[in-house]
């Protein structure tokens, strides 16, 4: 049964993933990654980390796909031309994927896993902690230190956006309260001398 | 002898001069507190010269302190008889560069003084330095003052000359540098001149180190074929440049080689004698016949500077106690000889603001006290005996000959030669129908003028005729070196 | 952990909370905008750094790990944080003239920078790999928001585009070859990773897979060629004190994570990358001197020298042992200096709008102003490797290192380009005292640059003429770090 599951999330991962690539519509590119993801999803549940399972279809799908939706939605951008551009570089990019490619086979063929990593893949640790709740007492207790750096990046990214792209418009009229309750009283006013007759 | 550090306040004087000048408001200010300064750094070292004992090969007025301990480097000074003629000589040129350039520099003059004090400061520093690094170190960063001299107060093309000769000599000092860290870590682990000079380094490591030294010296001397930055580099400098970049830089090569080649090295140095001797036989012909096809006066006397250096050269390679005595005789008479021929360059340029031989003529009935004067420096560059540059001369002649019939035949020829154009200049511009550039007024020489003379013209007829002080003084450090230099079996 | 463990290991990665914080009081201090709010921003994070560096110097007493063996306080990274919050400190001194001419002030500048400083820092204490990629994200991330700082000027605009890309395409290569050293040793931290990869031959080709990423990741950083591409457009881009901040702080946390990688706990896989870093080295430095001989902007030129800086690094960095990693150390504090002080001077030169960037503008500056002029000789002599400034010593101590492992021929080669590099400093050179410019530039020198000034030139005469006890505590630190 989990074999069947296995070969079915992982043919409809790969199928995702070359469609997402080849197809024309950047509409329907995301929603072929939207497969891809699903069948992440489905192929870390078979692992048993369905934690992680649980945050790839609540976060990557349900906030960042959905996000690359209205972002597709609302930019038009010009697929074909993008698609030629690509095509240029096509030789280049199959040659350097060839070699990584022939790199990663030469590896898999002197592959040597780490000590003790047989003995846990068959004897693996039983605890009474499901998935979730190991994940965590990990995460704050051993990584503490890399969760909370990881937030710091996280806040880091969102100053960093906010930096880059608010621009206040300079046609509307806005309400400067701050600007206005630290004025200065000896500049807002200019006395002038008006000669009778002569106006300013 | 006293416990003052004489020779740290010798090389530190003009440094803090330098320090203080852009301070300084006016330029007149400016040109006396730099004179009086120079003078006062002459006087310290005619005091060192006067007190130095003449019976001993070690190194006087040494002073030690620790730098970098980490590394071995420490601040080590001190003279033989070899160095002491070369600190007495840059001091005297140091004050009679300030005097020939009072009216010519004009512009800028602060930081044209400043330049002239850190260089001075360099200078000394690099002829009584006793540690390597401390050597390397006050050598590299003469380039800087002598790179602005060169390019700020130059002539037309003065940027080129300025670049070129900066980075020939750039060039070469850095494989120096190599070469010392290879000494140190071959032999010695230190990088005390003295202790270095102790160790026996094992023939492959001399050879290499032999060549790394060689391309920094002989782009300095300049021997053929680094020499080309050379008259460029001497017609764009303004007349004080000239001056210290005959006078004294081109010294430093050979000092260069008396002081590290021979001694450390003396098995690389009996291998590559005869190629040594072939380069000096050619410069000292091939400067010599260049110099001849000159019209320029100043590139004249800057060929005339390669075939001299060549004679030099010659005489240090023919480890013969006649060519080396020679040979530093001739370094010490070649820096005045050409020193004033500079100088005297520079005070007929500051009038006519020509430099083209041919333009001139008949200046003795003109300027008589001029032409008399460049006349004695013209005869004595020729090695006419009497004056300073035959001494030198015919010692190294002696000794080439002994050594081979080529050389000293080459050495003879270049003597010709050297007279061929050096009277040639005497008959156009001081003999004949009265001619100047432009038909403008000339001048005689002033009090000013004749104060930058006079002390280089005492040297020329004293050691002309009378060169036993500087030999008395000189004999025990060269005696020093010929023992160092005593042929140990070359293991190949 | 426990309650002890945690409060010893928040103890000892104070510094790094102290700028955090720094950063968010900064952050929320941004947000009330008043006359002077860049002078105060700037003048609280110097604060923060100097609590930082001071509280760093009383850590240093008793080395420890923290973090359950993830974090370190050596001799080895608190030399190098003294380097990091010297150099954020100058950038800081340099950054408000700037910003005002280009009228680009914002308070999140200082945010960023502080944030940047403590990715940078964590970097350089980390001995988990995971830490250590986490660090260089965050410092990479503020980089690339302060490299895209001017909005309104397209060239900053393409270079963080360019940036963006790059780094994170080099970081995944980096991560690439840290989850393969994980998948051969089972574990991040790097004296666990030590220990097991000693039997691992070193022909496995999944290693020599992982080295191969992990120093392409690294070098990509340094910007060795031939990962060298995107230094000069960035460092053209980037507004002239986050340039001067990239290649000074940012090449020290990289270098000093290269240091920790290659010479302390990795060591054993030398002979994987050895030959082909030597090849690396030489063609940087050649690349840096030769192409920066064509430059007519100035950031440009300093970008292809800070590459060819980079080649030395990597030739000290060869010569290894306890000279060789001091060396390198020695290196990048006279780098830092100099290089800021020489920013400096381009930010006084900067008239707005990318102008004053050009090598031309350099002319005539000796006349108009002899001092800064003076101070620019300085550092461009100290670039050059010219004594009697610190570059020479830098230089020379790295010829040292190399002369001492037997490494002659590189030393020849590394002197020979130095000399060929020296001519695009002296162009310089010549154009401020030797060219004539009938509108030279002028300007005020505010005394947040001159505090600059002073500092970086100082620093570059005294490591040139005292450089004892500079060359004592490089050192004691690489000792530090080897033990």
């Amino acid at each position: 049964m989990s074999v069947f599951a296995f070969y079915l999330f992982a043919i409809s991962a790969i199928t995702g993933g070359l469609f997402t690539v080849i197809s024309r519509q950047p509409v329907h590119s995301v929603l072929w990654l939207i497969l891809a993801f699903l069948s992440s999803a489905g192929l870390f549940v078979l692992l048993g980390a369905e934690f992680v399972a649980m945050l790839l279809v609540i976060v990557y799908v349900g906030a960042v796909m959905v996000l690359f939706l209205f972002v597709v939605m609302m930019l038009d951008v010009d697929f074909a031309e993008l698609k030629a551009e690509m095509a240029k570089f096509m030789p280049l990019a199959l040659l350097i994927g060839l070699v990584i490619l022939m790199q990663l086979v030469m590896a898999y063929g002197a592959w040597d896993s780490a000590h003790g990593a047989s003995e846990l893949l068959a004897n693996p640790i039983t605890t009474e902690h499901h998935n979730t709740e190991a994940l965590g007492l990990i995460l704050y207790d051993q990584y503490f230190l890399l969760f909370q750096l990881a937030g710091l990046i996280l806040l880091v990214a969102m100053i960093g956006a906010i930096v880059l792209t608010l621009r206040h418009r300079k046609d509307v009229k806005r309400q400067d309260i701050l600007g206005q309750m630290f004025r200065d009283p000896a500049e807002a006013m200019e006395l002038k001398d008006v000669k009778p007759g002569q106006g300013l | 002898m006293t416990d003052l550090p004489v020779l740290s306040i010798l090389i530190l004087l003009p440094a803090v001069g330098a320090v203080l000048t852009p301070f300084l408001r006016k330029d007149p200010i400016v040109r006396w507190f730099s004179l009086l300064v120079l003078f006062a750094d002459f006087l310290l070292a005619l005091w060192v010269l006067l007190n130095f004992d003449p019976n001993t090969a070690a190194m006087q007025f040494g002073e030690h302190r620790v730098w970098v301990p980490n590394l071995g480097i420490s601040y080590r000074l001190g003279i033989d008889g070899i160095s002491v003629w070369f600190v007495v000589l840059t001091s005297l040129l140091g004050w009679i560069c300030v005097l020939a350039s009072w009216w010519s520099i004009s512009i800028r003059v602060k930081e044209f003084m400043t330049c002239l004090l850190a260089m001075q400061s360099l200078m000394i520093g690099v002829f009584c330095a006793l540690d390597m690094i401390l050597f390397y170190i006050l050598w590299e960063a003469m380039l800087v003052p002598m790179y602005l001299i060169i390019g700020i107060w130059g002539g037309a093309n003065r940027v080129y000359a300025a670049f070129k000769f900066f980075l020939y000599t750039l060039a070469g000092s850095l494989l120096f540098l190599i070469g010392i860290l290879l000494l140190y870590f071959g032999g010695g682990q230190t990088f005390d001149v003295l202790a270095l000079m102790e160790v026996q380094y094992p023939f492959p490591l001399q050879i290499w180190v032999f060549l790394a030294f060689l391309v920094a010296f002989a782009v300095k001397i300049p021997m053929v074929p680094v020499h080309t930055w050379l008259p460029d580099a001497h017609v764009q400098a303004p007349t004080a440049g000239s001056i210290i970049l005959a006078g004294v830089l081109l010294k430093m090569g050979a000092y260069g080689f008396l002081r590290f080649s021979l001694p450390m090295l003396p098995d690389a140095s009996q291998y590559f004698a005869p190629m040594m001797i072939a380069l000096s036989a050619v410069a000292i012909v091939y400067g010599g016949f260049l110099a001849l096809a000159q019209s320029d006066i100043k590139k004249l006397i800057a060929y005339s500077s390669v075939s001299h250096m060549g004679f030099i050269t010659l005489g240090l390679f023919t480890f013969d106690a006649k060519g080396m005595s020679g040979a530093v005789i001739q370094m010490f008479n070649h820096g005045i000889t050409t020193g004033a021929l500079f100088l005297f360059v520079g005070i007929i340029y500051e009038r006519t603001h020509s430099r083209d031989i041919a333009a001139y003529g008949g200046l003795i009935k003109v300027v008589p006290l001029f032409g008399i004067l460049f006349a004695a420096f013209l005869l004595s560059s020729m090695a006419l005996p009497g004056l300073n540059g035959f001494i030198g001369e015919l010692l190294v002649l002696a000794a080439a000959f002994g050594v081979s019939g080529w050389a000293g035949a080459a050495g003879a020829l270049g003597a010709l030669v050297g007279a061929a154009y050096l009277l040639g200049v005497y008959r156009q511009m001081l003999l004949g129908e009265v001619k100047t550039p432009g038909d403008v007024f000339v001048w005689d020489l002033g009090r000013r003028e004749l104060a930058c003379a006079a002390p280089l013209l005492l040297f020329v007829v004293w050691f002309g005729l009378y060169p036993k002080p500087f030999l008395t003084i000189l004999q025990p450090s060269l005696d020093h070196l010929m023992t160092q230099l005593n042929p140990t079996a070359v293991t190949p | 952990m426990d309650l002890t463990q945690i409060t010893s290991s928040v103890l000892a990665s104070g510094p790094e909370i102290i700028i955090i914080l720094g950063a968010c009081v900064a952050l929320m201090l941004s947000l009330v905008p008043r006359p002077g709010q860049g002078a105060l921003l700037a003048g609280l994070s110097l604060v923060m750094i100097a609590l930082a560096a001071a509280m760093s110097l009383t850590l240093a007493q008793n080395p420890q790990t923290a973090y359950g063996g993830m974090f370190v306080n050596d001799g080895f990274s608190t030399f190098f944080k003294m380097l990091l919050y010297l150099g954020t400190a100058l950038t800081i001194l340099i950054s408000d003239r700037y910003l005002g001419t280009e009228d680009a002030a914002k308070g999140e500048y200082y945010v960023l920078l502080l944030f940047a400083l403590s990715g940078a820092m964590i970097m350089v204490s980390g001995k988990d790999l995971l830490i250590i990629y986490v660090g260089l994200e965050l410092q990479a991330l503020s980089i690339y928001v302060l490299v895209g700082f001017l909005t309104t000027n397209t060239r900053s605009n393409e270079a963080a585009l360019k940036y963006v890309i790059l780094g994170a395409f080099s970081s995944g290569l980096l991560l690439f070859g840290l989850s393969l050293l994980y998948g051969l040793t089972g574990t991040t931290q790097l004296e666990a990773m030590g220990e097991a990869l000693d039997s691992v031959e070193t022909s496995s080709p999944l290693l020599a897979l992982a080295t191969v990423f992990l120093i392409v990741g690294l070098l990509f950083k340094v910007g060795a060629v031939p990962f060298h591409m995107w230094v000069p457009d960035i460092y053209e881009g980037a507004p002239s004190p986050v340039t001067g901040f990239m290649s000074t702080v940012g090449k020290v946390a990289a270098v000093a994570v290269i240091l920790r990688l290659l010479i302390q706990d990795l060591a054993m896989l030398d002979p994987i990358w050895r030959g082909s870093v030597e090849a690396v080295a030489v063609l940087t430095l050649a690349a840096g001197s030769f192409a920066a001989l064509v430059q007519t902007n100035i950031k440009r030129m300093l970008a292809y020298s800070s590459i060819a800086h980079g080649g030395f690094l990597l030739l000290g960095l060869l010569a290894g042992g306890s000279e060789g990693l001091a060396s390198v150390m020695l290196y990048l504090l006279i780098f830092t200096v100099t290089n800021l002080g020489l920013f400096a001077v381009i930010v006084l030169l900067n008239r707005g709008a990318g102008q004053g960037e050009n090598i031309q503008d350099f002319s005539g500056l000796a006349k108009s102003q002899p001092g800064v002029a003076l101070m620019a000789l300085v550092f461009l002599l100290s670039l050059a490797g010219i004594p009697p400034t610190g570059g020479f010593f830098a230089k020379f101590y790295v010829l040292v290192a190399l002369v001492d492992a037997g490494f002659v021929l590189l030393a020849v080669f590394a002197v020979l380009l130095s000399a060929i590099a020296a001519w695009f400093y002296l162009r310089v050179i010549m154009l401020m005292y030797m060219e004539q410019n009938d509108q030279p530039a002028v300007f005020q020198v505010s005394p947040a640059i001159g505090w600059a000034l002073i500092v970086t030139f100082t620093g570059t005469v005294l490591t040139g003429v005292l450089p004892a006890w500079f060359l004592g505590v490089s050192k004691a630190a690489a000792t530090a770090g080897l033990g």
